[in-house]
């Protein structure tokens, strides 16, 4: 199984343009807080779980949604750490 | 009260818009993209949903180049001086609302150059219009429909025109938009309000900037992203709406544009053509009136102005107002569209504005009224 991915954008409008496509994709995520170890751009982010950066890529890009960066959440003994992958 | 000053603002406001407005102050309330908790979102939601219906609105694709704006005004000075640079030549309509005209009077200072098409009667003189753009003005200003008197200006030509020549236009639809067909794409930047045709709150209005076109930010501020930056993000909406936005009233305007989305322009313009045609009928039934607008339908966006030879302007407007009929008297902020129509120097007209949910026997009464005053 694929570890969560964070998904950041440069805005809220499109943060929500992501939710309204992944929601209608049916794809399992959710809107958090944007971590602010990996960004200050917008202050939320999209934890999308069971994907794949390269697909969320594409997905994004079919819908002409800018997203800022990817990183990868891995958890060690209760600590987050986020690796950018995009 | 019969109201006749659409023109100014609607009234009534689209079902829906006083409850929404009411529903976001007693249970949402929270500012938007500053934070993700529930009633955050929720604010945010409201502002993205309504950026998308306007973008269905004007059938473009990018929504996130559609602005709030408080008013058309402030629309249009932002394009305007967020467009203009020093030296600059600018070519506009002799119609045009001071909300173009003061912005660009501004800039003549910084040797900005205005240059005004002709009209002959109450058409372009395509001539001089011809003339004029083969001076390769750097922008074309032009309002869709006069606040005036309702003249529906050829927009989509002009416009074309001008784009072919390579010339940027923005389009001034305070009086189309909601009423006549607008697509957004057809322009370099469209300047709105949202409390006149489209039936909404004051304090609402916007503008939509095609893909390619950029412009200067006025204001700068809290954007909620790119915060540990102190420069103004380039991002779109972001660039241009600084500062914490009118949510209340862009959730009354989310319900007006659902209004006019499902009741659908077409029908909307058909019944204001329908009520103003038979407006404009009763009224040159009375010979002591002058109609300064078209008289057809087809060329008048629902705006009458008028002028009689029996009664002062003032004593002509108290007469209206005392019989409860809500009219706009005097220039209208558009000293140039009244020297244009050779009304400037009595003061102005009598301007009558049905909107939407004007009825026919509202026009009866208020035609009523004003033969009453010249018998």
């Amino acid at each position: 199984m694929n570890s969560p991915l964070v998904i950041t954008f440069p805005n809220t409008h499109q943060a929500l343009k992501a939710e309204d496509f992944f929601k209608l994709l049916k794809l399992e995520f959710e809107l958090i807080p944007t971590p602010r170890e990996i960004s200050a751009e917008c202050g939320f982010a999209l934890l999308v779980y069971n994907q794949d950066s390269s697909t969320i890529i594409r997905f994004c890009s079919e819908k002409n949604i800018t997203l800022s960066n990817i990183f990868i959440c891995n958890e060690n003994k209760g600590v987050k750490n986020y690796e950018k992958s995009y | 009260m019969i109201y006749l000053d659409n023109a100014a603002t609607s009234f009534p406001k689209a079902p829906g818009v006083v409850e929404a407005m009411v529903d976001f102050l007693e249970n949402v309330g929270a500012n938007a993209g500053r934070a993700s908790y529930g009633q955050a979102r929720e604010a945010s939601r409201i502002i993205y949903d309504t950026r998308k219906l306007l973008a269905e609105l004007l059938g473009v694709l990018h929504e996130e180049r559609i602005c709030f704006t408080l008013n058309a005004t402030q629309a249009l000075n932002l394009a305007i001086k967020g467009l203009v640079k020093p030296g600059m030549t600018v070519l506009t309509s002799p119609l045009e609302h001071n909300s173009v005209m003061r912005p660009l009077r501004c800039l003549e200072e910084q040797n900005v150059k205005i240059r005004q098409f002709a009209f002959k009667e109450l058409s372009v003189d395509w001539d001089d219009w011809s003339a004029k753009l083969d001076e390769n003005p750097d922008l074309v200003i032009f309002t869709a429909a006069s606040n005036v008197n309702g003249l529906v200006l050829p927009y989509r030509e002009l416009a074309q025109n001008a784009r072919q020549k390579g010339i940027p236009v923005i389009l001034d639809a305070a009086q189309a938009l909601g009423t006549l067909p607008i697509n957004g794409d057809d322009y370099d930047i469209i300047c709105f309000p949202g409390h006149k045709g489209l039936l909404g709150p004051m304090g609402t209005g916007g503008l939509y900037i095609s893909p390619g076109i950029e412009i200067a930010s006025l204001f700068q501020g809290g954007t909620g992203s790119r915060s540990s930056e102190e420069l103004q993000p380039e991002v779109m909406p972001d660039k241009l709406e600084s500062g914490t936005l009118n949510i209340p009233g862009i959730a009354g305007l989310n319900s007006a544009l659902k209004f006019i989305l499902h009741t659908g322009i077409n029908k909307i313009r058909k019944h204001k053509q329908e009520i103003t045609a038979n407006l404009i009928y009763k009224l040159t039934e009375i010979p002591e009136l002058i109609l300064h607008s078209p008289l057809s339908v087809q060329q008048n966006a629902g705006v009458i102005s008028l002028t009689s030879r029996r009664l002062g302007l003032s004593e002509f407007a108290l007469h209206l107002d005392r019989a409860g009929i809500a009219t706009r008297m005097g220039l209208h902020c558009a000293p140039s569209a009244h020297k244009t129509l050779d009304t400037f120097s009595d003061g102005g007209t009598i301007r009558l504005s049905p909107g939407y949910f004007t009825t026919r026997e509202e026009i009866d009464q208020a035609v009523a009224v004003i033969k009453g005053l010249h018998e």
